[in-house]
């Protein structure tokens, strides 16, 4: 059931797992993970490709639908990247700082009162009060350990209360907690889709992986692999590494096409690919 | 206008740490700048407080509006034009 695509850029990777659902029944899967380099450039043809077809969607999009955002808004919601400046050289405080500012803004919008992905990371909520900052905590110790090996789960450990317990060699490991159990387990569809992530630091790389418990391929996949390029890309620049390899696994990948129409959506496919194979038959 | 563009072209310079007149040149340059909505709502923060009134709605946050430095000016413009909105001073040389 499982299917394992690697690719050379995250446009590759969104347009195969893209292909893939869509020779399946209904246009989902259990257990999509795609792979590519997390320095990789997109490609443009295909992210104009997306965007247009979003664009047109959103024109159409009817009272009640969920929402049909750009590329560059559903990257933002990971990683904003705007309001990250490396040249500064306060620029991780800034950039919580920035965050924190604009919240108010956000939440004028009723999808974002719940906050974004960012905000989970930068100000993550505990069970009893109070916020925890995991990206800060991550870049901490993915520098001051970085002849060592850390290890916790997320699942199992409170990132606030549970250090990392063991050191066995070479290499980090780090995960980033974004679903909340005591927040998030009685919302059966919703925010968030990304549960969890994970930085494997290893020969002077910074690898990551991502768990979505829900992905929506046309709306969300491509600005999420997006998203999580510019994340790995901050945790490169403030602890010296570089990108490794991104992994991303949907546990339920969903084409859409009952939202968008089969027709519809291997038109969209077609346009992305550089040849005439047609891929929805 | 030309007021409010200066006010957001300095907020912007402030938020990618350049200074205004790279800002302003660049802006003079094309005849207006691309931001991303995140840069604009920090504008917008920034300016709000500054101004002490609201600057973008719900119905203003839309991404698509959120474009430019000309795009965001004009819905500041809308929104200092509302009935009931306070005007506010615009100053000069603010920054945050």
């Amino acid at each position: 059931m499982s299917m394992q695509i690697t690719a050379a850029t995250s446009s590759e990777a969104w347009l195969r797992g893209a292909a893939f659902l869509s020779r399946l029944d209904g246009g989902k899967a259990a257990h999509l993970c795609v792979s590519f380099p997390g320095d990789a450039p997109e490609d443009d043809h295909i992210r104009r490709s997306v965007d247009a077809f979003l664009g047109e969607e959103r024109k159409r999009k009817r009272s009640g639908d969920a929402e049909i955002l750009p590329v560059q808004t559903v990257a933002n919601t990971l990683f904003p990247e705007g309001l990250y400046h490396p040249g500064r050289p306060d620029a991780r405080a800034w950039l919580y700082r920035a965050q924190a500012r604009i919240q108010p803004i956000q939440r004028r919008v009723p999808a974002n009162r719940g906050g974004t992905y960012f905000d989970r990371l930068i100000a993550c909520p505990g069970p009893e009060g109070g916020t925890y900052n995991q990206l800060e905590h991550t870049i901490e110790k993915l520098s001051r350990r970085g002849k060592f090996s850390s290890t916790f789960e997320l699942s199992l450990l409170d990132p606030v209360e549970d250090e990392p317990a063991a050191e066995t060699g070479a290499d980090i490991q780090e995960d980033l907690r974004v679903y909340l159990p005591w927040k998030d387990s009685r919302k059966l569809m919703g925010f968030p889709c990304l549960s969890h992530l994970s930085l494997t630091r290893m020969d002077g790389k910074i690898h990551m992986s991502a768990t979505y418990r829900n992905q929506h391929f046309i709306r969300k996949a491509y600005g999420n692999y997006l998203g999580l390029q510019r994340l790995l890309r901050f945790f490169c620049l403030e602890t010296g590494c570089a990108p490794g390899e991104i992994l991303c696994l949907a546990t339920h990948a969903d084409l859409e096409l009952s939202d968008f129409g089969k027709k519809k959506v291997a038109h969209l496919l077609s346009s992305c690919l550089p040849s005439n194979l047609l891929v929805v038959t | 206008m030309a007021d409010v563009v200066e006010q957001v072209l300095m907020q912007l310079a402030d938020l990618q740490a350049c200074s205004p007149a790279e800002v302003t040149a660049a802006y003079s340059a094309g005849g207006d700048l691309p931001i991303d909505s995140k840069q604009a709502e920090w504008i917008a923060a920034q300016l709000e407080e500054q101004w002490g009134t609201e600057l973008l709605g719900e119905a203003a946050l839309d991404p698509l509006r959120l474009t430019s430095v000309r795009s965001l000016s004009e819905l500041f413009c809308q929104a200092l034009q509302a009935p009931d909105q306070a005007r506010p001073p615009v100053t000069s040389g603010a920054s945050a």
